[in-house]
C-alpha cells in the first residue's frame, strides 16, 4: 500500500513541529525484548471503573483517534520506535486527549488486510487496561487503572504491546508507535489523515460488506478516485463474483 | 455469597426497588468489591434510590443504533455493532466508588430488531462478569429480565407484601420459571415485605411453596424516604428493615 506515504512523511513533520512550538516531544525506549509479562491481561479483558481509574485516554468528551498507516516502503517505518507528544501516562491523572497512530511496513500485507489491521489495535489486551472503541469513528476510550500505572505502566509498555501484538498476528517487517496526548488541538489537527483513513475503510466496508460496486451512486466516489488500492480492491472484488 | 446475579421480581408497588437498593447499599459496603445494579424496571426508580442520575439508558443506545442503520448513517456489520454498543453501554454507566449503575429503560416500540436485542443482551452479560456482584430490578413480569436483560440469573428473588395480589404474583412467576424457564435460574426464593407480624409471614407460607429467605417488617421510614426521594443508601444500617436485608443478603450467602 501506498495511500499513506505521504502522511507518514507529513505525520514526521507533525511531530518535530510539535517540539518547535514548546509541546513535550520525547522519543521512547524501544523496548523490542521487554518483559510484558506482569501485564498480561490472560485473555480476559479488564474493566476499570472510575474509582480505579489513574487516567483516562481519550473519553468520550474529549478528541481522540486511533488509526493505522500501513505502507509498504520499509524506509518510512522505525522499526520499535514509539515517540510521545505530550505528558506519559504516569505524569497525568484525570483525563486526556488521545491519538495512537501505527506506523506499519510491510512488503507481505495486501491492501484487504488493512481492515484488519485497523481493528487490532482495539483489541489490546493488557492488565489494568480498559479498551472501549468506535472503529467507524477511529476513536479509542482507554481507562488506565491505578495499580497498573504503580506497576510501572507507561506509554512504552503500550507502544510495545501494540508492537508485540500486531508482530504475532500479521506478516509485518516494522512498526512504529506515535502517541499524541498534548492538547485537543493537536489530536484535532490530525484531521486530514484521520479523515483519510476513515474514508478508505469505509470504502472497504462498503465494497466487501455490501458487495455494492456501483460507482454512480456511491458517497466514497472521491476517496476511490483518489486512492489506486481501492480501485485494484474494486477490481479484484468485480473479478471474484 | 456464592450468587453472583440476583435478580429481583413480583408485583408492582411490592418493594422491589427497596429491596435491590438495599442489598446493593450492604453489598457496596465491601470496598474491594465492584458491584452492578441494573434498573430494568421501566419505571427506572432503582436508580433514584441509589441517588444516582441516569443520562442515559440501555433503550437510548438501542433506538439510537436502530435510527442510525435505518438512515444509513450506521453500518449494521456485527463486529461494528458489537464494538459501538460495548462503548455506549460502558459510557451508560453511572458510576459511584465501587457501584455502576445501568438503566435499561422503556420496553422498546414496534419493530424487530433482534440482532440488536441479543448483542445488548450480549454486552451486558459480558460486562456483568467484570463485577462481583450483580442486581438486577427487575418488572413483574420475569419473562422481561430474559428478553431485555440476561437470559441466566443465580437467584431469583420473588417478593410480596401482605395482599393476596402479591402472592399471586410471586406463585405465578415460579410456575411460570418452573414450566417455560421464561429465565434460567439456579435457585427461587421469597421475602415478604411490609410484615405487621409473625402471622401474616406463616399464613403466605402455607399458600405458596417457596423458600424464604426473610421478611422484612413495616418501617415508616422507608415511605418517607420514598416520599421525599431520599436515597435509600442514606438509610440508617440500624433501622429494622435494613436490619432484616442484611439478614436475607446473608441468607443467600449461606444459600
Amino acid at each position: 500500500m501506498k495511500a499513506f506515504d505521504q502522511d507518514i512523511t507529513r505525520l514526521r513533520e507533525y511531530v518535530a513541529g510539535r517540539g518547535e512550538i514548546g509541546q513535550k516531544v520525547r522519543y521512547l525506549n524501544s523496548g523490542n525484548g521487554e518483559d510484558l509479562s506482569s501485564f498480561s491481561g490472560e485473555g480476559k479483558p479488564t474493566i476499570v471503573l472510575r474509582e480505579d481509574t489513574w487516567v483516562e485516554l481519550g473519553n468520550p468528551g474529549t478528541a481522540s483517534l486511533a488509526a493505522v498507516l500501513l505502507t509498504e516502503n520499509l524506509e518510512l517505518v522505525n522499526d520499535g520506535a514509539i515517540s510521545l507528544v505530550g505528558p506519559d501516562i504516569p505524569e497525568a491523572k484525570g483525563s486526556l486527549p488521545f491519538a495512537q497512530i501505527l506506523l506499519v511496513g510491510s512488503t507481505g500485507l495486501k491492501d484487504e488486510d488493512y481492515r484488519k489491521l485497523n481493528s487490532a489495535q482495539y483489541e489490546l489486551n493488557l492488565k489494568g487496561y480498559m479498551i472501549k472503541s468506535l472503529p467507524s469513528e477511529l476513536s479509542i476510550w482507554g481507562r488506565v487503572s491505578k495499580d497498573s500505572v504503580q506497576d510501572g505502566l507507561s506509554f512504552a509498555t503500550l507502544g510495545n504491546a501494540l508492537s508485540d501484538s500486531f508482530k504475532s498476528r500479521f506478516d509485518l517487517q516494522s512498526l512504529e508507535v506515535i502517541f499524541v496526548t498534548s492538547s485537543e488541538d493537536d489530536v484535532k489537527e490530525l484531521g486530514d489523515i484521520s479523515d483519510k483513513v476513515r474514508g478508505i475503510l469505509g470504502a472497504m466496508n462498503k465494497m466487501v460488506e455490501e458487495l455494492s460496486f456501483d460507482c454512480s451512486t456511491c458517497e466514497y466516489l472521491d476517496v476511490c478516485s483518489q486512492v489506486l488500492e481501492l480501485k485494484k480492491m474494486r477490481r479484484k472484488l468485480l473479478e471474484s463474483q | 455469597m456464592e450468587g453472583k446475579i440476583i435478580a429481583v421480581c413480583g408485583k408492582g408497588g411490592v418493594g422491589k426497588t427497596f429491596l435491590t437498593a438495599a442489598m446493593v447499599k450492604l453489598l457496596a459496603e465491601k470496598e474491594d468489591s465492584k458491584i452492578l445494579a441494573i434498573d430494568a424496571d421501566p419505571a427506572v426508580g432503582l436508580a433514584p434510590a441509589l441517588g444516582v442520575k441516569v443520562k442515559k439508558t440501555v433503550n437510548d443506545i438501542r433506538n439510537d443504533l436502530i435510527d442510525g442503520i435505518k438512515k444509513r448513517r450506521r453500518t449494521g456489520d456485527k463486529s461494528e455493532l458489537l464494538f459501538r454498543l460495548d462503548y455506549e453501554v460502558f459510557d451508560a454507566l453511572e458510576e459511584s466508588a465501587n457501584l455502576a449503575v445501568l438503566a435499561i429503560g422503556r420496553p422498546e416500540d414496534e419493530g424487530c430488531y433482534c440482532q440488536v436485542n441479543e448483542l445488548l443482551k450480549e454486552i451486558i452479560e459480558t460486562l456483568s462478569r467484570d463485577f462481583d456482584r450483580v442486581l438486577i430490578d427487575g418488572e413483574a413480569g420475569v419473562e422481561q429480565i430474559n428478553r431485555r436483560v440476561m437470559k441466566t440469573v443465580d437467584d431469583l428473588v420473588l417478593i410480596t407484601d401482605t395482599s393476596a395480589k402479591g402472592v399471586n404474583v410471586v406463585s405465578s412467576i415460579k410456575e411460570l420459571v418452573e414450566t417455560t424457564r421464561a429465565v434460567e435460574c439456579r435457585r427461587v426464593g421469597l421475602v415478604i415485605n411490609r410484615v405487621g407480624s409473625r402471622k401474616e409471614v406463616d399464613r403466605i407460607l402455607g399458600s405458596v411453596s417457596l423458600d424464604l429467605l426473610g421478611w422484612i417488617p413495616e418501617d415508616d421510614m422507608v415511605r418517607e424516604y420514598d416520599s421525599n426521594n431520599k436515597p435509600i443508601t442514606d438509610f440508617p444500617d440500624t433501622s429494622p428493615s435494613i436490619v432484616a436485608v442484611r439478614q436475607i443478603v446473608r441468607k443467600l450467602a449461606a444459600y
